[in-house]
């Protein structure tokens, strides 16, 4: 697709949409926020897992081959999955936000449930922000 | 990440920074080893309230934490490292803003005797813009 002079490329802008929409995560009036970013040993299990729970609400997602970006409300707080491809396979990082730490564990403890063995996190690399 | 997207977790340490960074004139930093009693110590304190937290991806955790009676904000953070014996250790940066130098020194005492131990430096400025 040749990109307009006049607008953003489409793909970028559908990228950027989920993220604001993850960051202006609707805070109580407190202006109570918890957020916890984590990478899983099994990232696509966490996303099967979100995927087919049926009070997992998908808020929005967009897809570029195998790149993935999904948007998901669940039990009160927003969970942002992010799988894009590098040279070494897939980096999938989760995003969570929530007004209460206890909504956060809970949804912690949910995603964990995906993962075939204990806990482990994977250490990949640190995201590249430029 | 396109170079206009806000990364999420840099928008939320900004905007933690930021919300600290415009809460008052009167500050307090230090640094020091064994943030996390220090980080149980401010959530079970009554006059304590955990406003704000973040984990990021190398699973350094910020807690922003307000003393109500004083309207003091306190940004704990804690980074793991690795220590001079090779030995993986947390290490802690306090740091205390209020609009008031009352309000500032209620808000330390909370903090236990623990805010006396290392590396402390003291930076009070009043509104005139008093420089450091």
């Amino acid at each position: 697709m040749k990109q307009s002079r006049l607008s953003k490329n489409p793909r970028l802008v559908a990228r950027e949409r989920l993220i604001e929409k993850f960051n202006h995560f609707p805070e109580d009036p407190r202006g109570h926020r918890h957020t916890h970013f984590t990478r899983f040993a099994d990232g696509e299990a966490v996303h099967l897992q979100l995927a087919t729970t049926e009070t997992a609400s998908l808020l929005g997602w967009h897809q570029e081959g195998q790149n993935l970006i999904a948007l998901y409300e669940y039990g009160g707080a927003y969970v942002l999955f992010d799988r894009l491809i590098v040279r070494d396979g897939f980096d999938t990082v989760i995003s969570i936000a929530s007004t209460s730490p206890v909504v956060l564990s809970r949804v912690m403890t949910f995603l964990h449930a995906s993962q075939e063995h204990e806990p482990e996190y994977a250490t990949l690399f640190e995201v590249d922000d430029e | 990440m396109s170079s206009n997207s806000p990364n999420p977790v840099l928008y939320a340490a900004e905007r933690m920074h930021r919300l600290v960074n415009q809460h008052g004139q009167f500050t307090f930093a230090k640094r020091g080893h064994g943030p996390v009693g220090l980080r149980l110590h401010l959530q079970q304190h009554r006059e304590v309230t955990l406003l704000q937290s973040s984990t990021n991806l190398q699973h350094h955790t910020s807690s922003l934490f307000r003393h109500d009676s004083s309207d003091s904000l306190m940004l704990l953070t804690e980074m793991s490292c690795e220590c001079t014996d090779g030995q993986a250790c947390v290490r802690g940066e306090l740091f205390v803003v209020s609009r008031s130098h009352d309000g500032l020194n209620s808000a330390i005492v909370i903090c236990g005797p623990d805010v006396s131990s290392v590396e402390i430096y003291l930076n009070a400025e009043n509104d005139s813009g008093a420089e450091h």
